[in-house]
């Protein structure tokens, strides 16, 4: 029986050197053989940096032929073995949506960016409109609608709907839910279920968020750490996804988290407004206001994204603001930190001007932005308040033997955990998270909320946070108290 | 005598080519109307100058293939073919000008001399041709549009200077990102 | 998929807003050159272009201020009314070329036989200014949150600013191309079209009307009528 997609021996290194022979060689992966049957929808999932998308990146050629890398081992489409077929050969069989959508867009409305990969591989006007309607039907996406307007949901939809323009019948997705709300997540995940069952579709998706995925897949194939010297990472299969759903209960039960915060017991959805959080009255009296948010407008194009919104922070309490893409959470921070103005109302500080730029800390979602320094020391001590705090960080993120090295070449979760000790590093009294936990793996969250309590512990005075997050795994330890927006 | 050997660009040179030319643009075009409007010659050379060479030659020190420059010149020529439709000859010769002197004068884009006078000189290359537009559109003399010789020749320098100053910075930032492993 | 019922055919636009362009910076200093802006602003009303017209009057007005303001300083009333002529033919010819909706000029450059890759690359500039200053946006922001001031620390400002901005132009660079290679794009593929931009009874009567328009003052300009 021929498989959908094989993986035979795969190995990765990014150790070009010609002369080390392979024993010698750094390896990311070593020997890794998996199979996919069509109509499979597969999770695989694994630690932040951990070559979840080098592997992905293997099946599609863009490893070796688009980016450089040390590669071994074949792979097969039914079959046949496409190991020596370039990039624009393997889309034939293979289609691949990557992470960043925004990024990849190039046209201003819907239906032109659906149709450019099939005007691509040369399908004849007629096809394309049957095809195009279709696909509009089956993403709930609107033919005329602009790019620049849709959500990022939207998005990552209009690019899935390029891929399956293609007509390739194995899917490889990466991190497709990354700051998806749970409704446009769960409306993903039932179109790739449906692509898998009733199309026949194989479909391997990269993801993080595996509570919300486990439902909707058929197995897991799951990356971990390998106890084989010079070898990173091996896979692990998971053929009962009840079976992996009671592993992951064990292993986050045995992780010693070191989290001090306590979760809120009530339960929190993503679903309708309630502009209230659920305060603790006691300690609430004895605080002072941090800033009064007073029936404030705010408007993106004509759409109004927050009306006659009131709200008021007390120093000291950490409140986690939640609901769906697009709903104007990150513009809230943005408001309340000066970055953007509001229409109407106004936002009042107990900090002067001066004063809010040096006691504000905001960890942005891409570190990209926040990193420049040469080297990792220098980017840590820029406007460090102290160096026994910085030396501490260093030591619980592991960042002493990275210390000379350019931050832009560490790996993208160590750049977040970078950028993120360098926030906290400024000691800041009130400190803004934009989904701080995005792309980590569990161990890596620990880290960063254990380096929240520290600078809690540290600071002597009650840190304010405000954190906006759609990661489960992570909101009930980042606050204790609610915003939802909608 | 090396020749100049000549590549063919794949997908990915012409898209971090053409990105290269949005954010040149962005920097540069508020300064691209001036070209039709300015009554003093080389005031929008100047004010380009800087911005332009500084990402231009970040470009080159990827893209190492003759005719980078010459592409960036073409993109952004065909986008202000849509703002300003005698911006396109402006772009696009310029960038051939000062892309063809350089490659003339170090032969490769493995020599850094060779990014550092190609995009520090495409400004000033515009300088003649925003003469040539004025006097075919505008009939202004090219005496009237110099003006005091003294000035003209200050902004000339200057825009030499920027130019070059701008992908002397490009060509540091781009050593340091190659060390970094990400050119 | 959208239909443009109210463009004209991109090309064509293109030709005529080249013409306009050269045409008005050459009858500026006509006395007549009033009637010549009145007849084409009436022409592209017609041609319902108001949208584009009204777009454009602040950038006329704020433009042509300073580039008139800063002609008086060394010329006469004169002179600075002649330049803020000039930027009003500027504007005058960008109403044509401004309102082409990038993907018909694509398209339309396929047709011509424009290789594919030059067309793409211009779609992503003009897309990517947009993504972009949204980029610079977030480094400036960036640089506020680490508390880093350009006057009081400019080559640190300027590592904080430049070192971001080129890293996101290469990590987005490098993700559009892999994105396009899987989406089937190549540089040696001719590819279809979905679209055919044909010229149309509409595109036919706004050029005869444009060229006989532009034919008279054209000859006026050369004495053709005396």
């Amino acid at each position: 029986m021929s498989f959908a997609l094989e993986a035979k021996n795969l190995s990765l290194s990014y150790d070009f050197s010609k002369e080390k022979a392979d024993e010698e060689r750094h390896w990311i992966f070593k020997d890794l053989s998996f199979r996919m049957k069509s109509g499979e929808l597969i999770l695989m999932t694994g630690p932040s940096g951990c070559g979840k998308s080098s592997l992905m990146n293997m099946i599609n050629g863009v490893i070796p032929y688009l980016k450089h890398a040390c590669v071994r081992g074949d792979v097969y489409i039914e079959g046949q073995k496409i190991t020596d077929s370039t990039v624009r050969e393997r889309t034939k069989f293979v289609g691949s949506v990557f992470q960043n959508p925004r990024e990849q867009i190039i046209f201003d409305d819907v239906s032109a960016e659906i149709v450019f990969p099939m005007e691509n591989i040369g399908e004849t006007s007629q096809r394309m409109k049957e095809k195009l309607i279709t696909l509009l039907d089956l993403t709930g996406l609107i033919a005329d609608a602009k790019t620049a307007t849709l959500s990022g949901g939207e998005k990552q939809k209009l690019m899935t709907a390029c891929t399956l323009a293609m007509g390739q019948e194995i899917l490889l997705l990466d991190e497709p839910l990354a700051n998806m709300d749970v409704k446009s997540a769960i409306e993903l995940l039932s179109l790739l279920r449906r692509l898998a069952k009733e199309e026949g579709y194989a479909i391997l998706l990269i993801e993080h968020r595996q509570e919300m995925v486990l439902p909707y897949v058929d197995r897991v194939f799951l990356l971990k750490p390998s106890d084989l010297p010079n070898v990173e990472m091996t896979l692990e299969y998971w053929e009962e996804k009840e079976a992996y759903q009671k592993y992951i209960c064990q292993e986050s039960h045995s992780v010693d988290r070191r989290r001090n915060w306590k979760a809120n017991d009530e339960t929190h959805d993503d679903g309708e407004v309630d502009h209230v959080g659920d305060t603790i009255a006691e300690r609430e009296n004895s605080r002072e206001v941090l800033f009064f948010v007073n029936n404030v407008d705010y408007f993106t194009g004509k759409r109004p994204l927050l009306k006659n919104f009131s709200w008021q922070v007390k120093r000291g309490e950490s409140w986690v603001v939640l609901g769906e893409n697009g709903c104007g959470k990150t513009t809230l921070l943005n408001l309340l930190i000066g970055f953007e103005k509001p229409a109407r109302g106004e936002i009042t500080w107990s900090y002067s001007k001066k004063d809010q730029r040096k006691k504000i800390g905001y960890v942005l979602q891409n570190p990209d932005y926040q990193l420049f320094m040469p080297k990792v020391r220098d980017e840590l001590y820029l406007n460090a308040k102290s160096s026994d705090f910085v030396e501490e960080l260093i030591q619980l993120f592991d960042l002493n033997g990275m210390l000379d090295r350019h931050p832009l070449s560490l790996s993208e979760g160590q750049k977040r955990k970078l950028g993120f000790a360098c926030m906290i590093a400024q000691e800041p009294e009130v400190l803004f998270l934009d989904e701080p936990t995005v792309g980590l793996d569990t161990a890596s969250m620990d880290q960063l909320l254990y380096a929240l309590a520290l600078l809690k512990e540290r600071s002597g005075i009650d840190l304010t946070t405000i954190s906006v997050s759609h990661d489960k795994r992570a909101i009930p330890y980042l606050g204790n108290e609610f915003l939802s927006l909608s | 005598m090396t020749k100049v050997t000549f590549k063919a660009f794949t997908i990915r040179d012409i898209v971090f080519l053409a990105v290269i030319t949005a954010v040149t643009l962005l920097f540069s075009g508020p300064f691209a109307p001036l070209v039709m409007t300015a009554t003093k010659l080389g005031v929008q050379a100047i004010a380009m100058a800087l911005p332009f060479s500084l990402m231009t030659s970040v470009g080159l020190r990827k893209v190492k293939k003759p005719g980078s420059l010459t592409l960036i010149g073409l993109f952004s020529g065909l986008v202000l073919l849509l703002m300003a439709p005698v911006m396109f000859f402006n772009q696009l010769i310029g960038a051939l000008l000062s892309e063809g002197t350089a490659l003339l004068l170090f032969k490769t884009y493995d020599n850094k001399k060779t990014i550092l006078f190609s995009s520090g000189l495409f400004s000033f290359f515009t300088i003649p041709l925003t003469a040539i537009v004025n006097i075919l559109a505008k009939g202004r003399s090219i005496e009237e549009q110099i003006g005091n010789p003294l000035t003209f020749v200050l902004i000339v320098a200057g825009t030499i200077i920027l130019g070059f100053a701008g992908a002397f910075i490009g060509n540091k930032i781009a050593d340091e990102l190659e060390k970094a492993g990400k050119l | 998929m959208y239909q443009d019922s109210k463009a004209i055919h991109p090309i064509m636009s293109l030709i005529f807003s080249l013409l306009l362009f050269v045409t008005g910076l050459l009858f500026v200093k006509e006395g007549w050159f009033h009637f010549y802006v009145l007849t084409f602003i009436v022409l592209l009303l017609l041609f319902r272009f108001e949208k584009t017209m009204l777009r454009l009057i602040p950038f006329i007005i704020i433009f042509g201020s300073v580039m008139g303001g800063l002609t008086m300083v060394n010329g006469s009333r004169q002179d600075a009314l002649y330049a803020f002529y000039r930027v009003l033919a500027l504007g005058l010819a960008g109403t044509l070329s401004i309102s082409i909706r990038p993907i018909r000029l694509v398209r339309s450059m396929n047709q011509l036989r424009i290789p594919r890759w030059i067309s793409l690359a211009v779609l992503i500039v003009i897309r990517f200014i947009e993504i972009f200053r949204e980029e610079i946006r977030c480094i400036r922001q960036a640089i506020r949150l680490r508390n880093i001031r350009l006057t009081e620390s400019p080559v640190l400002w300027g590592r904080a600013f430049f070192i971001p901005l080129v890293i996101r132009v290469l990590s987005i660079s490098e993700g559009l191309a892999i994105s396009l290679e899987t989406r089937g794009f190549s540089t040696n593929n001719e590819g279809t079209s979905y679209e055919v931009i044909r010229f149309r009874k509409r595109d036919l009567a706004f050029s005869c009307l444009f060229t006989g328009g532009l034919a008279v003052f054209i000859c006026l300009f050369f004495g053709g009528f005396r």
